[in-house]
């Protein structure tokens, strides 16, 4: 579930209000709020890889509710997708449909979808770098074919393009798109002051665990617009002290 | 999930029906056996590389389907009509069997061919490509000893493993039925690694064991034409001119007589002759009857490998028999969803993942070791089951010993 904007940008007001510390105006708010959010997105991943790591000693946790490799991985899934690849002759490979809807942060998993031969075979792809692809297609055990394919990735005027060995009929690829930016939209009131309007507003993509992170963040953000250490620590010491929580 | 999916009907008569409802025009079928589609028309040269027949009928009864030769298509093992066939009409496809199948009404009709018995016995086997994919799952992943693996070195292990287990562990032994030419040399089979035994066939179809030339003859490596003083002489690109081998030629002009006996021996102190079945058997063994040498003690023939022509020669005497080649292949030599045994499927596991740990840097040695020991218990294991060591079957063969063996 996302994270309301709204809710985000009340509980900063009402905590920066309480302690008297200045007014932060909507813009500002938007401007940080997309700053942290991708912040605390890119955090994932080294987190999870730390909890990964952590698995290699077999200290697995198997609880319902409490394996935190499991969490984060669960923490990803707004941004996981189905992202449209299309085959151009010119290139060779495939890349992004345009136009794209969404901006491709990273590709996961690539099945490459063989229709012409009978019966239709759905094969996993493996990603290799062009120098291993080199040697794995010289080999004559290890050389893909239909039902181990190979890609390895290279770029077309800048944007991503994968070259398939051997070329499927289309791809289906598994990606990380970059959050969307959170956006407090509102409207003027009578007495000048702002509105929220929830129709040209966009929420957190991240997980509504996140909220009270997200909140920390921003505030540690607006201590320095506002130029109050008081409040940078406060929030510091809070955040750390979660995160303290979550990844011992 | 179970593993047999394919009905009674499908694997016995590799059959299976539908009914028409006048809306449906795909007809998904699930053999285990993938179809084929040449040309649906009889009269396309391509029509002889389908893999099934299609029939229909209006009442179901036998003797009343009749082939469909209107055009129809193969998509993902499902049949697709152009239009919609009738309601209640039965269709019925049957991939060629030897018999012809149970719906063709004549001769040219029928689906004579051997896909079915091809798919026979094919529960005790699994491809390589399942058995990658089983590996996958269960040895490679988030908290395993193998925390990631590329695929390419999977294969790669898994097709060594095959190649190995293949010349010593697995039954692959293959065998050619041939006819010595007058030439007396026969081509190595495509996918040959190595020979398993040589025997020509009597008119009873019983099988009389070749043995190598071991050191009687050979086929030289380098034939080449010398000049009066001994030395190789060359072509315009500067190569040796090779000519044919002339020990090669004596060994085939030899007769049977001079070659086991007379010529080489000076003695022929041990013959024997024999008819069987009307065919006259003469042999004079070299060697002798006392102080035998067992090595040329063979009264039926020798053969030797020309690596040279990559030819197999035989003793001229061999000429126009026929032979049972046997020998071992790789595995490897035709599809990548080669079949291995379902009992050695776990050797193959255990093989893949020493393999795989032993290659990788910073292992711990005992683990090396552990995996080296399950991948030697589980290969002889797979050997004593392949071996199909029966006590049955020991204790009959015992009875004509002079020890009884109680069972």
């Amino acid at each position: 579930m996302a994270v309301s904007v709204d809710k985000v940008y009340k509980t900063v007001l009402f905590i920066l209000n309480k302690e008297q510390r200045g007014y932060v105006t909507p813009a500002e708010f938007n401007s940080i709020a997309e700053q942290v959010q991708f912040q605390i997105f890119e955090s994932y991943f080294p987190d999870g890889n730390q909890q990964f790591r952590k698995n290699q000693t077999n200290s697995q946790n198997d609880t319902e509710f409490f394996d935190m490799f499991k969490d984060i991985s669960y923490k990803l899934h707004p941004f996981e997708q189905e992202v449209p690849f299309t085959y151009s002759a010119v290139t060779g490979g495939f890349s992004q449909t345009t136009p794209a809807t969404d901006v491709l942060y990273k590709i996961g998993e690539v099945i490459s979808n063989y229709t012409d031969v009978n019966p239709s075979l759905a094969s996993i792809t493996q990603l290799v770098s062009k120098s291993d692809f080199n040697k794995i297609s010289r080999s004559k055990l290890t050389a893909p074919d239909n039902k181990n394919p190979l890609f390895f990735t290279t770029n077309t005027a800048g944007s991503l393009l994968l070259k398939v060995t051997p070329t499927p009929n289309t791809v289906t690829v598994n990606a990380l798109v970059t959050p969307t930016p959170p956006n407090w939209g509102f409207t003027v009131g009578g007495l000048g002051q702002y509105v929220y309007n929830p129709n040209g507003s966009t929420d957190f993509q991240l997980d509504g665990s996140e909220q009270t992170l997200l909140i920390l963040d921003i505030l540690k953000y607006f201590g320095i617009v506002i130029n109050d250490p008081t409040i940078i620590q406060a929030a510091s010491q809070e955040a750390q002290q979660m995160e303290i929580n979550e990844k011992s | 999930m179970s593993l047999i999916t394919e009905t009674n009907q499908q694997y016995y008569q590799g059959a299976q029906g539908f009914r028409g409802d006048n809306a449906t025009v795909d007809f998904k079928t699930t053999f285990d056996t993938s179809l084929i589609l040449g040309s649906f028309d009889p009269n396309d040269i391509n029509y002889a590389l389908n893999n099934f027949k299609l029939y229909t009928s209006s009442t179901g009864l036998p003797g009343s389907y009749s082939e469909y030769v209107t055009e129809f298509s193969v998509v993902d093992n499902a049949i697709t009509f152009l239009a919609a066939p009738a309601t209640g009409l039965y269709i019925v496809v049957q991939l060629k069997k030897l018999d012809g199948g149970l719906y063709g009404s004549t001769e040219s009709e029928k689906a004579y061919g051997q896909v079915v018995e091809d798919n026979y016995g094919g529960y005790s086997y699994i491809t390589l490509h399942d058995a990658i994919d089983n590996f996958m799952v269960g040895y490679v992943g988030e908290g395993k000893l193998i925390q990631k693996a590329k695929k390419s070195d999977i294969l790669f292990f898994a097709k060594r493993g095959l190649q190995e287990f293949s010349y010593d562990t697995l039954k692959s032994i293959k065998s050619a039925e041939l006819t010595i030419p007058v030439s007396l040399t026969l081509a190595l089979p495509q996918d040959y690694v190595n020979y398993v035994k040589c025997s020509w066939v009597d008119q009873s179809g019983v099988l009389h064991p070749i043995y190598p030339t071991n050191n009687l003859t050979t086929s030289p490596y380098y034939t080449q034409i010398q000049d009066s003083k001994g030395v190789p002489t060359q072509d315009n690109f500067g190569s040796d001119i090779e000519g044919t081998s002339i020990t090669q030629e004596r060994w085939h002009s030899n007769n049977r007589g001079n070659l086991l006996n007379s010529d080489l021996s000076g003695i022929s102190d041990f013959s024997l002759n024999w008819n069987q079945n009307g065919e006259w058997i003469n042999y004079q063994n070299f060697g002798q009857l006392y102080g035998i040498d067992p090595q040329y003690a063979n009264m039926n023939g020798y053969f030797n490998l020309n690596e040279r022509e990559g030819k197999m020669s035989f003793s001229s005497h061999l000429v126009n028999r026929l032979i049972v080649l046997e020998y071992i292949s790789d595995g490897l030599a035709y599809d990548t969803d080669t079949r291995i045994p379902k009992m050695a499927e776990e050797a193959l596991y255990a093989h893949i993942l020493h393999a795989v740990i032993s290659t990788r840097a910073n292992q711990p040695e005992y683990v090396v070791q552990r995996l080296r020991r399950e991948r030697s218990a589980k290969l002889r294991n797979t050997k004593i089951r392949l071996s199909n060591i029966k006590t049955d079957e020991i204790t009959q063969v015992m009875r004509g010993k002079s020890k009884w063996i109680k069972h």
